[in-house]
């Protein structure tokens, strides 16, 4: 990781950057880290155990600090959500310069990762797509009432911390639908299932840059990363769009839609 | 322009989440639970994802308050004390010691909690001592 | 009111609070008093169709259609056949009654996390 640790040093020197988020090894744990001087770049890490959502902490530091210019180690799910986050306006076109670093093939297929590298890498071996659906196709060659009852039991688990949403690096509306009392009873352990997760779900149909933080976060184990593929995959198969690919294209399924009058399926 | 993430231990509860306190030009401005912490491995219960947000809450109690017709006024630490010192002794003279229970904080450091429980046991002289945190 | 007005959320809602169907009308495609209101619900219905089969409920439980003002007998048809498929599925599993049913921790597959 020389080269991009040299790359990140010219980019602090050469102010084309004025400072660049990561993750710093702080006491022996990778934690993200916003480095401003070039000096600090010897404690910078690419941990690829512990992955932090980075772009979504941008946008606070981004916010605060509109005119500068900041730099963001990506991986190709961060620079994934990245696209989302500037498309829906979160983040400033040209305020933000990505560095990418690629993914090793171990990760990627831990994370059943279908594109585990940036569009520009700095150095070091690309890792080959993952292609591996096998999660959802345990669940789906199960019989309805099995699936239902898997998804009970999955979904009754939960603990309500709202961790898959907060640590989601696509989600930022500052109202939130599993908040609104009219929608989803408040109180209650669990919350209504599956009705909770559903809605997050549907949310994640044409936003979902699938980097699996939110069952990483999950402190009950619940595959919800499985649900987001899921939907994810139908937008795909159905409207051939996907999330964080293209900076110009819009989600299919926006509130107001696309003025694309293309409709899924044969003649549906 | 500075941020950083400092590693803390949740306050909530003895299961002792790591978290890590988003710092941003010296304000705390949210909270991640700590990826490769040995208890909570990346996650966090709902009080510990909002733990950074009784910092700069208006709630949070500055000064001491004393109850004077039916509201509170603010006191100094003088006043404050010496009711609480009438109250207690009162009451310790009048119903025995047991009548009187104390109830600590997570929030305050575990030698704040010991010389409280100290001052429980030795100076009040009884057991009735607990902790918001015991789960 | 547009069919586009009806949110994914209304739907989940239904099915949350014991719905054994849930029938979504509007205009047909393409006489949109609003431009495009039906062709967003057309897409959006997809998307619920399949999220609420991958999670084990019929997806015939949920039916799009176009009916317009002036189709008062395929309103009738229509509603009286989806009663039929309906009757025919059996109430919800998400009916009060029926959910307590469902207790946590019966797993039938192992979780696969990523960790």
């Amino acid at each position: 990781m020389d080269k991009t640790r040299e790359k990140m040093k010219r980019m602090l020197e050469e102010k084309e950057v004025s400072a660049i988020l990561a993750l710093r090894r702080n006491h022996g744990h990778p934690t993200p880290f916003l480095f401003t001087k070039a000096e600090e770049l010897k404690d910078w890490v690419a941990d690829e155990a512990n992955r932090y959502p980075l772009t979504k902490l941008l946008i606070k530091i981004a916010r605060k600090h509109q005119s500068d210019v900041i730099g963001i180690i990506v991986r190709g799910c961060e620079e994934r959500s990245l696209v989302e986050l500037l498309k829906n306006f979160q983040l400033r076109q040209g305020k933000v310069k990505a560095i990418g670093i690629a993914c090793s093939q171990e990760l990627a297929n831990r994370c059943r990762c279908d594109q585990p590298f940036p569009s520009q890498v700095e150095e070091g071996q690309v890792a080959k797509p993952a292609t591996d659906f096998s999660d959802l196709e345990e669940i789906e060659k199960l019989t309805e009432e099995d699936r239902f009852q898997y998804w009970m039991s999955q979904f009754g688990k939960c603990i309500k911390c709202y961790g898959c949403r907060n640590i989601c690096p696509a989600c930022f509306c500052p109202t939130c639908t599993l908040e609104d009392a009219n929608l989803i009873k408040p109180g209650g352990m669990p919350p209504e299932i599956p009705i909770f997760h559903l809605h997050k779900a549907y949310h994640m149909a044409d936003r979902c840059i699938d980097c699996g933080l939110c069952e990483e976060a999950c402190p009950m184990g619940i595959p919800v990363r499985r649900l987001y593929r899921r939907v994810k995959k139908s937008v795909k198969d159905l409207f051939g769009y996907i999330p964080g690919e293209k900076e110009d294209e819009k989600g299919p399924l926006e509130f107001l839609g696309d003025g694309s009058y293309e409709l899924p399926g044969a003649g549906k | 322009m500075n941020y950083e993430t400092v590693l803390t231990t949740c306050t909530y509860c003895g299961c002792g989440c790591g978290l890590l306190l988003e710092v941003l030009d010296g304000e705390v401005v949210g909270t991640l639970p700590q990826k490769d912490h040995v208890i909570n491995e990346g996650g966090a219960c709902i009080k510990g994802w909002n733990a950074h947000e009784f910092i700069y809450h208006e709630g949070r109690l500055k000064h001491p308050l004393i109850r004077k017709d039916n509201s509170f006024k603010e006191a100094s630490w003088e006043e404050a004390l010496e009711v609480v010192v009438t109250c207690l002794k009162k009451i310790k003279e009048e119903n025995g010691p047991d009548s009187i229970a104390g109830l600590t904080s997570a929030r305050c450091t575990n030698e704040e909690n010991y010389v409280f429980q100290k001052w429980m046991r030795a100076v009040i002289g009884t057991n009735n001592v607990d902790h918001c945190a015991r789960l | 009111m547009c069919s586009g007005r009806i949110s994914p959320h209304f739907i989940l809602k239904a099915f949350q609070e014991g719905a054994d169907g849930v029938l979504v009308a509007g205009c047909h495609i393409g006489e949109c008093h609003y431009g495009k209101g039906n062709y967003i619900t057309a897409k959006r219905m997809v998307v619920m169709k399949e999220l609420i089969q991958f999670i084990g409920l019929s997806p015939t439980r949920l039916r799009l259609e176009w009916i317009a003002t002036s189709e008062g007998n395929k309103f009738a048809q229509v509603v009286s056949h989806f009663t039929e498929e309906i009757t025919q599925l059996g109430p919800s599993p998400l009916r009060p009654k029926r959910i307590a049913k469902f207790k946590p921790g019966q797993e039938v597959v192992g979780a696969i996390g990523i960790r």
